[in-house]
């Protein structure tokens, strides 16, 4: 706790109202408003006036009675009102708990809660936009609608299933449905796809910067993270350990990781050194490979689809110097960057592209961070594949309708919703006219 | 009469009071069925049909546990056919049109051959209690004539007559149904309990004379050549070669038109009692949908009868509107009605009051089944009669509680649906409904039940014998077919487009059944099998078992999940308020599937 200008203090649940009435002379009415009244301990000591806000369930963030004391911001002051209150009755919150009530109370979404939760995480403009559009509902909404077309295929099955003679379902058969579940693949695909990528934005993209030694790999970790972390000297192999440093663009963070330079040597620590670089680059999202403009053009192996080729020191070569270079790297198409000049733009607009990163701030597709929200719905995905592969075996309308199902349920769980029986035959009644 | 005593009394003849009075006598209870009419036991109040998907899977597990109405439907059907056939054996049912009187002569003279059963022609009007320990139990029935029959367990099933109202145009009156008395003093006597009730509604369409019908424009369908009979006793079908067919035609905006046009002369469309979404009248579906069309089936009600049921045509017009209603729909233009549709209002006990022996809370000894219960159809009545009947045997002869669970049957998801979810409108039975239903087939429904049955004593000793050696035969095969592997390149020569899969090269005759080669192929290809000649419903089994094995495993694993969860024992003396936070909505549902406290 520090000083600030104000303290607020929030209390949530039944008890509320009757806590709050303990510390202040006239009971509050049990309704919505704001009210200026002084607290007082439970001695009867004056402590502060506290500006009260008065919300009545269900409408208040937890969907419970809450009272949220607006205070003067003293540490001493904010921490006596606290007492008071768990004198009078209160207990502190737990971690992340009015969110897990206001889950619980139906006023929020699972996803809506994650949201909240990288909101006050994100550490960059796309993962905040991301946070922001999740915990407003948007996400929520996006799902629902690949739900609902699920929910949509179930119910024609099961109205040809249960209403055999029934003529707008005569003609549901495997084939026919196989283009909606094509559809319903690709809407979930899609999702996937995004939020694999923007996964980067939330957790940062895990970078290895690789290269002979001397070629500039710590300057340019160095102008990423605008400090001196890495040591960077001109006598080879003085980096040995990797630094580890997170940096914050507007799309993207890295999480970079310094290597030591990659050369046979006979020194055994720096020898470990490189076998660890290999390692790192192997498990990185991301390689920046520096090359060495005075090196061959044949260059260790690395996995070129995860990798970008850095040309540093641009500013040490002349403009015929550059030239040849260019030729003589053609096949990497290299960056050209100057770490000590902190001229590193390009190889940020590289990198963007590279993650597609600016294509997902722009979507406005359903976009997920959480590793085990976008295992659900890959679950999901893997049955509605399950179910495509029954229709082309030959296999009975019964059973691909098991593997949609286990998708809708996976979906209605990323939602946090269970009642899934009631959901399916309230659409099945909504869209079709059945009965004796 | 002097005073007499009975081990169970059923109140109630229909479809759920059969069958509890059946199942109480076979499990060797001394069983008196109470019914107001002894000619309308059995009768079908509504459709001329029994079985269908869900419905049919229902029919065959109270076969499986010996109940009555699917050897009975067997003798008394007159058109059947095998739904669902290209939609996958765990979705196939059967549905047999019936002839009604044959259907209530033959459960007459079913219940009247049964040891056990004593039929008695009179009206119960109040229950007798007696307290033991903190409990109240029922201790017998007080008849219209003040006598009092003593007994420990009561069946009570009424139907839609307690305090049945019907209704047809602006008209209403007491009725349980069309010319029959309604239960006024007993609807009284279980308010008085302190049982949560509600109303609900239901309807039925007016009934035709089939002479004054032109069929020869209308669609017909035919029974399938070969039925396939509800029943696992069943050798033959009687009717088998003297089937009769339904015929279709459709509504049109003329008669839509009219219904928009007269409804102020309709209470029923205009009063808010809950309606039910799975049989809406004809009203209900003209406001809700715009379509141009809806189906009406000509449904025969019998041999030796001109009535036919026009299913779809559920309504509770003014009868001249019913009649012009009739008249301007294709091939009913000359129609003759020979009785209109009317609305029916009833009382029902919120089944959340009941345990999941259908015993209620309250009151031990006290069973209800069938509609008092919210639930519409034959089928559902029949299904609850049942167990209601089978516990309470088991609670006059000290017997371990029947139950059904959710994996078992459809028995038990209706069963666990009604008593944990309640019914806010009439509840049906729907294969969506079942979480299991890859396992829970028509086919198996013996597999899955019969021996539960024999366990319980509530199953013959005929068809425990003629199921074990089904079920010997059923595993000898199985065996065969595991044991029978041959590699990829033997399975294509035989004619099998086998492709690579996670089992490995090698393939019994049972994985090929997963792969959707049915077994009447593998069976032509392997005559070493020696598998020629077994009979169709073992072939079906074994087939869909092999076809559905890889999901069936699945399912085990989650029936797991789910049983522990399940089986977990919330104590009594919990204080939920303290589990903070719960969701609001969650207190309300656990405090109402408690235990509730007896009145005094």
């Amino acid at each position: 706790m520090a000083t600030q200008a104000i303290s607020i203090i929030r209390l949530s649940g039944e008890d509320s109202f009757k806590i709050i009435n303990r510390s202040i002379r006239k009971d509050l009415n049990h309704e919505n408003g704001t009210t200026l009244r002084n607290f007082y301990d439970p001695k009867g000591n004056l402590l502060d006036q506290v500006f009260l806000i008065t919300f009545v369930n269900p409408n208040s963030f937890t969907g419970e009675d809450v009272v949220e004391i607006n205070c003067h911001g003293g540490v001493l002051v904010t921490k006596r009102i606290l007492e008071t209150l768990i004198a009078n009755g209160a207990r502190m919150a737990e971690r992340g708990e009015f969110s897990k009530r206001a889950f619980l109370n139906q006023k929020i979404s699972l996803i809506q809660s994650q949201g909240i939760n990288d909101l006050i995480e994100a550490k960059n403009d796309l993962a905040l936009k991301i946070s922001a559009k999740n915990m407003s509902g948007k996400t929520n909404v996006l799902i629902n609608e690949v739900k609902s077309n699920i929910m949509d295929v179930i119910s024609k099955i099961q109205t040809a299933i249960d209403y055999p003679e029934y003529e707008e379902t005569d003609n549901v058969t495997p084939e026919n449905i196989k283009d909606d579940i094509v559809v319903l693949h690709n809407g979930i695909k899609k999702i996937i796809d995004l939020s694999k990528r923007a996964s980067f934005s939330k957790n940062g993209i895990k970078t290895a910067i690789i290269g002979v030694p001397n070629v500039g790999k710590s300057s340019l970790l160095n102008s990423f993270l605008n400090e001196d972390k890495a040591i960077v000297s001109n006598e080879q192999g003085t980096t040995r350990d990797i630094v580890e440093g997170e940096i914050a663009f507007s799309n993207f963070t890295l999480s970079l990781l310094d290597t030591a330079g990659i050369r046979k040597t006979e020194n055994k620590i720096e020898q470990l050194g490189i076998e660890k670089s290999l390692q790192v680059a192997k498990d990185a999202d991301l390689v920046l490979y520096l090359l060495d403009v005075k090196g061959d053009s044949k260059l260790i192996d690395v996995d070129k689809s995860k990798t970008i080729f850095v040309i540093n020191k641009v500013d040490e070569l002349s403009n015929e110097q550059r030239k040849n270079v260019e030729n003589k790297f053609k096949e990497y198409s290299p960056v050209f960057v100057s770490a000590l000049n902190s001229d590193i733009d390009s190889l940020i607009k590289r990198i963007e592209d590279k993650f597609n990163l600016n294509e997902i701030a722009k979507s406005d597709e359903a976009i997920l961070t959480n590793a085990d929200e976008i295992a659900k719905l890959t679950l999901a995905m893997s049955k509605v594949e399950n179910a495509l592969t029954n229709i082309s075996n030959g296999f009975s309308i019964d059973l691909i309708n098991i593997d949609l199902r286990t998708a809708f349920e996976e979906l209605n769980e990323l939602l946090g919703f269970n009642e899934i029986e009631d959901e399916i035959l309230d659409n099945i009644f909504k869209k079709y006219c059945l009965g004796k | 009469m002097k005073d007499i005593s009975a081990d169970v009394v059923v109140v109630g003849g229909g479809h759920a009071g059969c069958e509890a009075a059946a199942a109480a006598s076979r499990m060797g209870a001394k069983t008196l069925l109470v019914t107001h009419k002894i000619k309308t036991i059995g009768i079908m109040s509504c459709n001329p049909s029994f079985g269908g998907v869900g419905k049919g899977h229902l029919v065959r597990e109270i076969d499986a546990l010996d109940g009555l109405c699917g050897r009975i439907c067997d003798k008394s059907g007159v058109m059947f056919r095998l739904l669902n056939l290209s939609k996958g054996e765990a979705v196939q049912g059967i549905r047999a049109q019936i002839d009604r009187s044959l259907y209530r002569s033959n459960m007459l003279s079913e219940l009247l051959s049964l040891p056990n059963l004593t039929v008695l022609e009179s009206s119960v009007e109040s229950f007798k209690f007696s307290q033991s320990g903190s409990t109240l139990e029922v201790s017998g029935v007080i008849l219209a004539d003040n006598k009092i029959i003593s007994s420990k367990a009561v069946v009570v099933t009424t139907g839609t007559f307690l305090n049945g109202t019907i209704n047809t145009g602006l008209e209403i009156k007491f009725a349980g149904r069309l010319n029959d008395e309604v239960s006024v003093s007993l609807a009284k006597a279980l308010r008085a309990c302190g049982f949560q009730m509600g109303r609900l509604r239901t309807g039925t369409p007016p009934r035709l004379n089939k002479d004054t019908i032109d069929f020869s424009e209308l669609t017909s369908l035919r029974g399938d050549p070969t039925p396939t009979p509800f029943s696992f006793m069943t050798v033959e079908i009687p009717n088998a070669h003297n089937q009769l067919p339904c015929y279709l035609t459709y509504t049109n905006p003329f008669v839509h038109q009219i219904i928009r046009d007269s409804l102020h002369l309709n209470i029923y469309v205009a009063e808010e009692i809950v309606g039910p979404r799975y049989c809406p009248s004809l009203e209900a579906k003209v406001l809700r949908f715009t379509r141009d069309r809806h189906q009406v089936w000509l449904e025969p009600e019998g041999y030796d009868t001109h009535v036919i049921y026009p299913s779809g045509l559920s309504m509770t017009l003014p009868e001249e509107y019913q009649q012009r209603i009739v008249n301007s729909i294709k091939g009913l233009e000359k129609c003759e009605v020979l009785c209109y549709g009317y609305g029916v209002q009833y009382d029902y006990v919120d089944p959340r009051e009941l345990k999941h022996t259908l015993e209620t809370k309250r009151i031990g000894g006290l069973f209800l089944a069938g509609q008092i219960n919210g639930t519409t159809g034959y089928e559902e009545a029949a299904a609850q009669g049942l167990v209601a009947g089978v516990n309470a045997a088991c609670r006059v002869l000290e017997r371990a509680e029947f139950v059904v669970d959710r994996s078992e049957g459809y028995i038990g998801v209706l069963i666990d649906d009604l008593v944990t979810q309640g019914a806010s409108e009439p509840y049906r039975i729907f294969t969506s409904r079942a979480e299991y239903r890859l396992s829970l087939r028509s086919d198996n429904a013996d597999q899955r039940l019969t021996p539960k049955g024999i366990a319980i004593g509530c199953v013959s000793s005929a068809r425990a014998r003629k199921f074990m050696s089904f079920s010997r035969d059923f595993e000898l095969c199985k065996q065969k077919l595991i044991s029978t592997v041959k590699n990829m390149k033997e399975w294509r020569s035989l004619g099998f487009k086998v492709t690579e899969c996670a089992s490995g090269p090698r393939k019994s005759a049972w994985d090929l059944l997963s792969a959707n080669f049915h077994l009447t192929a593998l069976l032509e290809k392997l005559p070493e099998l020696e598998m020629e000649g077994i009979s169709p419903m073992l072939l079906r089994t074994l087939n869909a078992e092999g076809k559905y094995a890889p999901y069936l495993e699945d399912q085990r694993e989650t029936i797991k999940l789910y049983k522990k969860d399940e089986n977990l024992l919330i104590p009594p003396e919990l204080d939920f308020h303290k589990l903070v936070p719960l969701p609001f909505h969650f207190y309300s549902i656990l405090l109402s599937t408690l235990i509730k406290e007896c009145p005094t």
